[in-house]
């Protein structure tokens, strides 16, 4: 699934965890640092990477989830999660459009009783 | 190996906030709302980390979380949040710092989850200064 990462999320994301370092929210602070744009934060990725695949899959819930990550992902660019699912083990790489991977992970998953 | 200590209560409000935020579906069992696998990351903001400087920023490395039950609205959750390496690299960026950590949640004694988060300093840096 491609999904843009937009400002507005990050902002959204910053705002709810307190997260607010500038490399996340501020041009300048992010080129400062080296970067040439603002990036998300990496828990904004694995949290988001978690909830797409709930959502396709609602009566699941997470036991276990680990996630290294690779490169920053730059607001604004599309990223694109990919899930292999592996009996209740799924195994999912956020990437590019280019190819580059951002991050790669793992999580186990149980049925749950609602 | 230096660690800090919070009790947390996990209110509904809470958990809807922070799923918004990712995106995420409200997920119930057994009745209860529960959080989702990530959210103990922001358990963070409730601590005070003499050993992070909040004027430095730093990129997150690894993150594992792993459960033995789901987080639910309601809870009280007592969480002791470790240091448990501090370790300095050369890498072509120049020096990266490597801080380890665990977050340990408990519920009434019983142990339900477990976060090992590994967050990277990039540069020289003088330890003396971050550790106020």
């Amino acid at each position: 699934m491609k999904k843009t990462i937009t400002a507005e999320a990050i902002q959204r994301y910053a705002a709810a965890s307190k997260d607010t370092a500038a490399i996340h929210l501020d041009v300048e602070a992010a080129v400062n640092a080296g970067y040439e744009r603002p990036i998300a934060h990496g828990m904004y990725i694995m949290g988001l990477a978690q909830s797409i695949y709930l959502t396709e899959h609602p009566l699941q819930w997470i036991t276990a989830y680990s996630m290294k990550f690779q490169k920053a992902l730059f607001v604004d660019s599309v990223a694109i999660f990919d899930y292999e699912v592996d009996d209740d083990r799924i195994h999912m790489t956020v990437g590019l459009e280019s190819g580059e991977v951002i991050a790669s992970g793992t999580f186990s998953v149980k049925e749950r009783q609602s | 190996m230096r660690s800090v200590q919070h009790q947390l209560h996990i209110s509904a409000e809470w958990i809807t906030q922070y799923a918004s935020s990712i995106e995420a579906p409200l997920q119930v069992m057994n009745g209860d709302l529960i959080a989702p696998a990530t959210m103990p990351i922001i358990f963070w903001q409730a601590f005070d980390i003499p050993w992070l400087s909040k004027d430095v920023p730093f990129i997150h490395g690894m993150q594992r979380f792993s459960y033995e039950a789901p987080i639910i609205a309601g809870m009280n959750l007592d969480c002791e949040l470790w240091l448990t390496k501090v370790e300095k690299k050369r890498s072509k960026q120049g020096w990266l710092t490597f801080y380890d950590h665990t977050l340990v949640c408990s519920s009434d004694g019983a142990l339900i989850g477990t976060a090992e988060t590994v967050l990277i300093r990039v540069g020289d840096y003088d330890e003396k200064n971050n550790n106020s």
